[in-house]
C-alpha cells in the first residue's frame, strides 16, 4: 500500500514550471529523500503534499484517498500531514510544552503533561525544557521540539523540509540521528527534502532525484549512486571521475585507464565511443617501484603509469591530481594521507570494480 | 546632557504633584470631589472605553483585508487608510460639524475621534502582519487548525503588541485632544481644563483637574505595560522569506470592499469634501487674507526649530539607550515617555506656572513654546532614532575603529551615515506634531503668535468656517508628506 502517490502532477508559478508531470510512489512506512538543487521543485513537492499549494493538473493521494486533483482539494488542516521546516517554525509566544501540545487539541489526541513528556523523551530532549520558550533553545533543540509537535498528532506522513540545514555540522549529524531513529521507531512514512547528498544517502530507503521540476530517477540510494541515470544525478550524489572510452566488448571499454570493465547500459553499442563514470574511491594509485619504470604505459594488469601533478592535503586523505600520458589525461584520485606520494612521483593507477556508461545529456549541478 | 533634558522632562509631572500638595488637602479634595469632575470622568472614561476597542477592531480588520486577501484595489486602500493621519483631529471635527451641525456628545466624539485615530492601530498591524513568518501559520495548519482558528490562536497573539501599543497611543490622544471635542461640545478633562484656564486663569482648579487627568494617563501606561506580558514575540530562527498567502474572498469581497469604502468615505472623503466646500464658499477672498502667509511662516519656523532641537536632543538619549543600556538610561528614557504621554494641556499649564514663578523673563516667549514642543514630541524622535541606531551593524563601527578612526570620527563618518534616514524621519515626525499642535500653543504662545492651527481655531471660534478652510488646507498639505513617510516606513519596521 502506498502512502503518498503523485500521478502526472504539474505545477507552475507564472512562467516557471516548478513540477512537470511528476509520478511518484512513496511506500507505506518508508523513508524517502528528495534531492535536487535549488529551484529543482523539491519544496514545491512537499507543499503540494502538505496542502499549501494546489496542483495545476494530476492527482495526489494520501493512503489511497485523493487529496488534490482538478476536482478535489483537501485543505492542509484536514490532511494530518506532519511538517518540520528548515527553522522549525515554533510558535514564539508559547512554551515548549505548549508548542508540543498545540495540535493535540485540534486533533482530539489525548493531551496532557504525560504525553508531552513522552514526546520529549522520544526526541531525546530533557523534560526540564518543557517550560522554556523557543528562543531559549539551540537550533537543534528547536528542531526536535518541532518534530515532537508534529509527532503529537500521529501524522500519516511526516514531511521534513531541509530540517537540518540551519544546524552546524556536528549538531546536524546528531539531530539527524535522533530524528531518523524517532521516525523509524514510530513507523511513520517520511519524506525528507534536502540538497545535502550525505544526508539523503544516509537517511533514505528510497531516493528521488529532481531536476528543473522533472523527476529524473528513483531507487535505493545505492542503486542511484552506482547507476545514476545521467551525469547530473551522478554529480548530485558524489564526486565523479569521467573518462572517454571506446566500447570494445559487451562489458569492456578501452580508456586512458586501460581496458576497464563496464556495466553497460542498454543501448550501448559495441564500437561506439561513450563517457564512462568512476567514483574517486574506485581509483587508487600505487607508487611505482624503480624496477617497474620500464613497464608499458597501459598494462591492463597493473594499470597505467602516471605522474602526480599536485597533492592537496585534506586531513585523513589527500586529493591527488595525476597525469596520464602526454598531458591530456588529468584524473583526481583520493589516497590515504599516511603514505601519500609526493608531487612529481610516478605512480600506477588501479581501477576497482566497473565503470558506468553514461547515457543522457550533459548537465551540471 | 541627557540627564538635563530628562530633568526638564520632569517639570510637568513634578508641577502637578507639587501644586497639588501645596494647594492643601481640603481645597484640593473640594476641587476634585465635586459633581462636575465626576461628569468629566464619566465622559472621558466612556470615550476611551468605547473608542479604543472600536478603533482596534477597525484597524485590525482593515489591516487583515489589506495584507491577507486578494481584494481588488487593496493598494489604493492601503494608502487611503493612512490618509486620516494627515488630517488633524480638530480639522476632521470641523469637517463633520459643518456637514452635520447638530453633532454633539459622546457618540459624536466617538465617531470623530475614531475616524481620526484608527490608523494608529491599522499601521502597526499591517507592519506586523507583513513580517509574520508564514511558516508558523503553515505549521499550525499542518497541526489541524482551520484558517479561522489559525488566525485566532497564532496570528492574533502575535499581533497583540501592535494592538496594545496602537490602542495606548489612541487612548492618550483621546485624553489630550482639545479642539476636536470642543467643536462638538463634548466635555472631557482636557476641554474643561482649557476652558477653566482661559476663563478664570484659576490655577488650583485647573491643576486639580489636571491631576485627575494625569492619574488617568498613568493608569493607561501601567495597564499597557502589564498587558504586554512577558511572552516574547520575536521570530525564532530565520523564518521563511515567502510572503504569506492571501485569502481569496468569494462573495464576502463585496462586504470587505464596502467596509473599507465606508471607512475611507467617513474618515477621508467627508473632511476633504467639507474643506473643499468651504474653500469654494470662501472664494479667492479667503486666500487673500494677509494673516495666512504669516501663519504659514510661523508654523514652518516653529516646526523646523522644534524638530531640529528635538532630533538633536534625541541623539544622546538614543545612543545611551542603544549602546550603553543601564538602569539610568532606561530611567531617562521612561521619564520622557511619561512626559509625552501627558496631555499637552498639562505640559502647558506646568510651563506657564514654572516660568511665571521661577524665570519670569521667559514667560510668553517663543523659548517656552519650543520647550513645550520638545517635551511633548521628544519620544517620537527617540523611538525613531533608536530603531535606526540599533540597526547599525556594530561590526562596521568596530571596523572603522580598527582602521584608526577615533570614536568621535567613527560616529561622524560611519554611524551618522547609517542613522541619517532615521534622524530625518524623527525630525519629520516632530514637525508633524508641532504643525498640528493647538492646545499648548494657545496657552503658551506670546501675544501675536499666529500658527496655522491657532488661526484655524480662532476662525472656527468666530464661526468663520470659510475663513478657516485655507488654514485647514495648509495643515493637511504640510502633513501629507510626513504621513506618506510614516506609511512607507511602516513597510520596513513597525514604527508606532
Amino acid at each position: 500500500m502506498s502512502e503518498v502517490e503523485f500521478a502526472g502532477v504539474d505545477k507552475s508559478f507564472g512562467e516557471t514550471k516548478a513540477l512537470d508531470s511528476v509520478r511518484l510512489v512513496v511506500p507505506d512506512g518508508s523513508r524517502t529523500a528528495v534531492i535536487g538543487g535549488s529551484g529543482s521543485g523539491k519544496s514545491t513537492l512537499l507543499r503540494l503534499i502538505s496542502g499549501f499549494e494546489r496542483p495545476d493538473s494530476g492527482v495526489i493521494s494520501l493512503g489511497g484517498e485523493i487529496v488534490a486533483s482538478t476536482k478535489v482539494f483537501v485543505p492542509a488542516h484536514r490532511r494530518n500531514v506532519g511538517l518540520v521546516s528548515q527553522d522549525g517554525s515554533l510558535f514564539p509566544q508559547l512554551t515548549v510544552a505548549e508548542n508540543i501540545a498545540f495540535g493535540m487539541r485540534a486533533s482530539g489526541t489525548a493531551g496532557g503533561q504525560g504525553s508531552v513528556d513522552s514526546l520529549l523523551d522520544m526526541v531525546a530532549l530533557d523534560r526540564r525544557f518543557a517550560p522554556r520558550r523557543p528562543d531559549e533553545l539551540s537550533g537543534g533543540q528547536q528542531q526536535r521540539v518541532a518534530l515532537a509537535r508534529a509527532l503529537a498528532r500521529r501524522p500519516r506522513v511526516m514531511l521534513l523540509d531541509e530540517p537540518f540545514s540551519a544546524l552546524d555540522t556536528s549538531l546536524r549529524i546528531s539531530t539527524r540521528q535522533v530524528v531518523s531513529d524517532t521516525l523509524s521507531a514510530a513507523g511513520i512514512t517520511t519524506i525528507l527534502v534536502t540538497h545535502d547528498r550525505a544526508e539523503a544517502l544516509a537517511f533514505a530507503d528510497q531516493l528521488v532525484v529532481l531536476h528543473d521540476g522533472v523527476l529524473v530517477q528513483t531507487g535505493t540510494p545505492e542503486e542511484l549512486y552506482r547507476h545514476p541515470a545521467d551525469l547530473g544525478t551522478a554529480e548530485l550524489l558524489g564526486e565523479c571521475v569521467v573518462v572517454d572510452g571506446a566500447i570494445t566488448g559487451p562489458a569492456v571499454a578501452e580508456t586512458l585507464l586501460g581496458r576497464v570493465p563496464i556495466a553497460a547500459a542498454s543501448g550501448t553499442v559495441v564500437g561506439s565511443s561513450m563517457r564512462i563514470l568512476f567514483r574517486p574511491e574506485q581509483l587508487s594509485v600505487v607508487a611505482t617501484e624503480a624496477a617497474d619504470t620500464d613497464v608499458a604505459d597501459t598494462d591492463v594488469a597493473a594499470g597505467p603509469v602516471a605522474v602526480v601533478a599536485s597533492v592537496e592535503f585534506l586531513g585523513a586523505e589527500v586529493s591527488l591530481v595525476v597525469q596520464i600520458g602526454g598531458g591530456a589525461g588529468l584524473l583526481t584520485v583520493r589516497h590515504p594521507a599516511a603514505n601519500a606520494p609526493h608531487r612529481g612521483q610516478r605512480v600506477t593507477v588501479r581501477v576497482l570494480g566497473a565503470g558506468v556508461v553514461l547515457g543522457g545529456s550533459i548537465r551540471g549541478t | 546632557m541627557a540627564a538635563g533634558v530628562s530633568l526638564l522632562g520632569l517639570i510637568p509631572l513634578g508641577y502637578v504633584i507639587v501644586t497639588s500638595v501645596m494647594t492643601g488637602w481640603p481645597t484640593f479634595s473640594a476641587l476634585v470631589f465635586r459633581p462636575r469632575v465626576g461628569e468629566l470622568l464619566v465622559n472621558t472614561v466612556l470615550l476611551v472605553v468605547v473608542t479604543v476597542p472600536l478603533c482596534a477592531l477597525v484597524g485590525l480588520v482593515a489591516a487583515w483585508i489589506i495584507e491577507r486577501t486578494t481584494l481588488p484595489g487593496r493598494r489604493a486602500f492601503a494608502v487611503l487608510l493612512v490618509a486620516p493621519l494627515a488630517i488633524p483631529a480638530f480639522v476632521n471635527s470641523y469637517g463633520w460639524v459643518s456637514l452635520v451641525p447638530s453633532l454633539n456628545g459622546l457618540w459624536s466624539g466617538v465617531l470623530v475621534a475614531g475616524l481620526s485615530y484608527f490608523p494608529l492601530v491599522y499601521l502597526p498591524c499591517v507592519a506586523t502582519l507583513r513580517r509574520l513568518d508564514p511558516g508558523i501559520e503553515e505549521a499550525a495548519a499542518s497541526l489541524g487548525l482551520s484558517p479561522a482558528r489559525v488566525f485566532l490562536r497564532v496570528v492574533l497573539p502575535q499581533l497583540r503588541l501592535s494592538l496594545l501599543g496602537g490602542s495606548l497611543i489612541i487612548a492618550l490622544h483621546l485624553l489630550s485632544e482639545y479642539g476636536a471635542f470642543a467643536l462638538i461640545r463634548f466635555d472631557t478633562f482636557t476641554t474643561a481644563i482649557v476652558e477653566q484656564f482661559r476663563s478664570t486663569f484659576n490655577g488650583p482648579a485647573a491643576t486639580a483637574l489636571a491631576s485627575v487627568l494625569v492619574t488617568l494617563c498613568l493608569v493607561l501606561l501601567v495597564g499597557e505595560t502589564g498587558g504586554r506580558g512577558r511572552s516574547r514575540y520575536a521570530r525564532v530562527g530565520s523564518g521563511s522569506a515567502r510572503p504569506a498567502p492571501r485569502q481569496r474572498l468569494g462573495l464576502s469581497r463585496i462586504a470587505a470592499f464596502s467596509f473599507l469604502g465606508a471607512i475611507v468615505l467617513l474618515s477621508v472623503i467627508v473632511p476633504f469634501a467639507s474643506v473643499a466646500r468651504w474653500i469654494v464658499d470662501g472664494g479667492a477672498a479667503a486666500w487673500a487674507n494677509p494673516l495666512l502667509p504669516a501663519a504659514l511662516l510661523q508654523t514652518l519656523g516653529y516646526g523646523l526649530v522644534g524638530s531640529v532641537i528635538a532630533a538633536a536632543v534625541a541623539f544622546p538619549i538614543s545612543i545611551l539607550a542603544v549602546r550603553y543600556p543601564s538602569p539610568l538610561a532606561k530611567g531617562l528614557e521612561s521619564v520622557n515617555y511619561v512626559t509625552s504621554s501627558l496631555p499637552g494641556i498639562v505640559t502647558a499649564l506646568a510651563l506657564v506656572t514654572v516660568s511665571i514663578r521661577l524665570v519670569p523673563g521667559i514667560y510668553q516667549s517663543a523659548l517656552v513654546v519650543v520647550l513645550a514642543y520638545c517635551l511633548m514630541f521628544l519620544p517620537r524622535a527617540i523611538v525613531t532614532l533608536r530603531a535606526g541606531l540599533s540597526q547599525v551593524p556594530p561590526g562596521i563601527e568596530e571596523a572603522a575603529r580598527s582602521l584608526g578612526l577615533r570614536p568621535s570620527l567613527t560616529f561622524a563618518r560611519v554611524t551618522l551615515r547609517f542613522v541619517m534616514p532615521s534622524a530625518v524621519a524623527a525630525a519629520a515626525l516632530v514637525f508633524l506634531g508641532v504643525a498640528n499642535e493647538l492646545t499648548a500653543t494657545l496657552l503658551l504662545a506670546p501675544n501675536g503668535t499666529r500658527t496655522l492651527a491657532t488661526q484655524f481655531w480662532s476662525n472656527v471660534n468666530d464661526i468663520d468656517y470659510a475663513g478657516a478652510a485655507p488654514y485647514a488646507t495648509l495643515l493637511i498639505v504640510l502633513s501629507l508628506p510626513v504621513t506618506f513617510l510614516l506609511f512607507s516606513r511602516s513597510k520596513l519596521v513597525s514604527t508606532v
